[in-house]
């Protein structure tokens, strides 16, 4: 009796993961064959470059990925090309039809059958099983279970947070959900289950426009893009300043602006306090934490600002200003190189902001291949109190300058003195 | 018969032999007249006659490295020569000169000039002192932390070492090569250029922030780095040791080439990465960054809208051109 009842007891206990399993298996026998490789091959070696994972969507012969992963080709088509390679080792040539720059989506066209288009779905409730597919590090295709965990609703990107283990080469795969149908596209992770995917709705609008001028192929990338980046960038920074109120922080003896939007966060990074130091600093770093992949090296849309106050009673002029003057210094956090940008150019003036005398500099530089699309660095210092300093710094990359002029503008407007 | 002098050049100063009889016998043995310890010199090297005529007869007799006369080499025959000459036996250069011929005029050992001040124990201990002075005061103003005297000796003290050290190297030299060591002015003169590189780069930095520009800063490194070591090596050479003019010249460029060669490495090295990697050196534009609590400066304050518009038209302009420039 008792025998009997431990056997119920094992079978009750095992029977969901049974379920899950046959889940996990019918999904990955259902999709196989509407799920490739997609490789960016080295036209004169003719070895794979960059490879991603694509799927059949809207049309039989039509892939969808992301466009991290063919962009080596958008840049430079005379030097890579496109294939698919299926899971029964089948090849052949793609074409790319468009792109989504700011939502890293891309889709290429093949010129023969490649199997049955999958349906895109919206997204499941928080907490439903997701199954990610995607051929990670090459080593095979392979099926990803996780957790929904919902739109990050803070996030400038409004991808959709996946607790599941996505690896590199699964890039461009398909998310399905317990029925077989997309909801987002493998785009990034952070490790620790902590994976992103786009939402399937940004792909639903590449195939809706795609298939109004019958899937005829984007005419120059370089202007699409640049187009993309420009009109998400000036979105972003109308949305901040049309914002009703902004979120302020006293440091020092300034009131000044700290969480622009609630898809700006702000930390505090003071250094750690000395017991033999003679002054006091105080650090507020905030940023958009958002990179729009442009090429390799290469990822705009940051906007980072930050606030740093030195005070000090102990310190004569020369020593304080000695320490403030090491502390005055900016840079750009990207690996932008020549062949990308343009050499800086800056201006450098004294100005009155509240009251009080800053020392600012400017400084623009443009990307040689995205016209209208600029790198901004703003550094200013304030001047004229012997045992006071305050510096501010606002980095902006890949955006539009005068748009860029016009945020500092307004933030200089809400700088406050208390002291 | 002709009396002659034999003039045996050595660094700094000479050996004269005066010779009135002949032959006389030149080599490394000791059975010689006049022994030349080089090893350079051959056991019997050369032997000077006078002939009836009351000339020089030089007969070359060593087979290894020779005689060379009035540039001339000569072979085992009997050569004539007259009065200079320039004999070179091996490595040592032998000139000579008939007992009448005029020597320089004595120069006066007076301090007529600063170097000489300079080589007195007060001056150049003051110099000294002053000169640890102001490097410790530069170590004082950039450190924003609460330090005792000790943490100041310990940053000072290699410096002091470093001056010493370089003072021994080139009064060894100095030593070597005229016999004098120079000490205290050497000293003085490496502290002198230490503080006027300061000096230079306290002025460079103020006008930095007076013109808002970064020029000053650079032209006042270039002066100290290239002209300064130049100019007071210069006189200093010419000074102490009263060399002529091409010989204090070639002085002061070598020594000061040694000085300025890890900054002309640097010049060289920002030159080649400005052409290659221009727009991406650091990603850090060059903006200038001075601050400076005296606040002194030609610029005056601009409203926040006037700035923006500046800068708008001054940029734009700018980068257009950047573009322009690239697409030619």
């Amino acid at each position: 009796m008792l025998q009997l009842f431990i056997r119920l007891l094992l079978s009750f206990l095992l029977l969901p993961i049974a379920v899950a399993e046959n889940n996990t298996m019918n999904i990955y026998s259902d999709v196989e064959n509407s799920v490739y490789q997609i490789q960016v091959l080295h036209k004169q070696t003719g070895k794979k470059s960059v490879i991603g994972s694509g799927f059949v969507v809207g049309q039989s012969n039509i892939l969808a990925t992301n466009y991290h992963v063919v962009s080596s080709y958008v840049t430079e088509p005379e030097t890579y090309k496109l294939e698919y390679f299926s899971t029964s080792g089948e090849r052949g040539s793609l074409e790319l039809l468009d792109l989504d720059i700011v939502h890293d989506l891309a889709v290429v066209k093949a010129k023969k059958y490649l199997g049955k288009p999958l349906q895109l779905t919206t997204i499941p409730d928080k907490g439903a099983s997701l199954y990610s597919l995607g051929n990670p590090m090459d080593l095979g295709f392979s099926i990803v279970e996780g957790t929904n965990n919902g739109l990050m609703k803070y996030s400038e990107d409004k991808n959709i947070l996946f607790s599941g283990s996505l690896n590199p080469g699964m890039s461009g795969g398909p998310t399905l959900d317990a029925d077989g149908n997309i909801i987002g596209i493998n785009v990034a992770t952070s490790g620790n289950e902590i994976s992103f995917l786009v939402p399937a709705k940004h792909l639903a609008a590449i195939l809706e426009r795609l298939k109004a001028r019958n899937y005829i192929a984007e005419k120059s990338f370089l202007k699409l893009t640049s187009n993309q980046l420009l009109n998400a960038n000036s979105t972003f920074l109308k949305r901040i300043l049309n914002a009703d109120k902004w979120v302020y922080e006293s440091i020092g003896g300034f009131s000044v602006p700290s969480e622009l939007s609630r898809s700006v966060r702000c930390w505090d990074t003071s250094r750690e306090p000395e017991k033999d130091d003679l002054f006091r600093s105080f650090f507020i770093r905030c940023s958009n934490e958002r990179s729009i992949y442009l090429d390799t090296g290469l990822e705009v849309g940051v906007v980072e600002y930050e606030y740093q106050w030195l005070e000090s009673d102990a310190l004569n002029p020369a020593r304080f200003y000695d320490y403030y003057e090491y502390l005055n210094t900016s840079n750009l956090v990207s690996d932008a190189n020549q062949s990308d940008i343009t050499n800086f150019s800056c201006n450098t003036r004294f100005v009155n902001v509240n009251q009080q005398e800053f020392k600012v500099t400017i400084c623009r530089r443009d990307y040689r291949n995205y016209t209208g699309l600029s790198d901004v660095l703003i550094t200013m210092a304030m001047v004229g109190h012997k045992s006071q300093g305050f510096i501010f710094n606002l980095d902006m990359l890949g955006t539009d300058f005068n748009m860029a002029l016009k945020l500092f503008q307004k933030m200089l407007g809400e700088f406050k003195w208390n002291k | 018969m002709e009396q002659i002098i034999l003039e045996i050049q050595a660094n700094g100063l000479n050996q004269y032999h005066h010779i009135d009889e002949f032959p006389v016998t030149i080599g490394r043995a000791y059975d010689n007249d006049i022994i030349l310890s080089d090893r350079s010199i051959s056991a019997h090297h050369v032997i000077i006659e006078c002939s009836e005529q009351g000339k020089l007869v030089f007969h070359n007799l060593s087979n290894e490295n020779g005689t060379i006369l009035n540039s001339k080499k000569l072979d085992n025959c009997p050569t004539k020569g007259g009065i200079p000459s320039i004999l070179n036996l091996g490595h040592i250069q032998l000139r000579i000169v008939s007992p009448s011929t005029r020597v320089e005029t004595t120069y006066r050992n007076e301090c007529d000039h600063i170097f000489c001040a300079m080589g007195q124990h007060m001056w150049s201990a003051v110099l000294l002192f002053f000169t640890m002075g102001v490097l410790l005061l530069e170590r004082y103003l950039e450190t924003p932390y609460a330090r005792d005297a000790l943490y100041y000796f310990t940053l000072g003290f290699p410096y002091l070492i470093g001056i010493l050290i370089s003072t021994l190297f080139f009064a060894t030299i100095s030593r070597l090569t005229v016999h004098r060591w120079h000490f205290l002015s050497i000293m003085s003169i490496i502290t002198l250029l230490i503080l006027f590189s300061q000096f230079l780069s306290n002025i460079g930095h103020s006008l930095n922030y007076f013109f808002s520009s970064n020029t000053p800063l650079e032209i006042s490194a270039q002066i100290s780095y290239f002209i300064l070591p130049l100019l007071l090596i210069f006189f200093f050479t010419k000074k102490i040791y009263r060399t002529n003019i091409p010989m204090t010249l070639g002085i002061a460029f070598v020594i000061s080439f040694f000085y300025s060669l890890p900054y002309t490495l640097e010049l060289i090295d920002s030159l080649n990465i400005e052409e290659e990697y221009a727009a991406n050196s650091t990603n850090t534009p060059p903006y200038n960054k001075t601050l400076s609590s005296l606040d002194i400066r030609v610029q005056s304050s601009l409203s926040v809208d006037e700035f923006i518009q500046e800068t708008q038209e001054k940029l734009s302009q700018e980068v257009r051109e950047h573009l322009i420039a690239n697409a030619d």
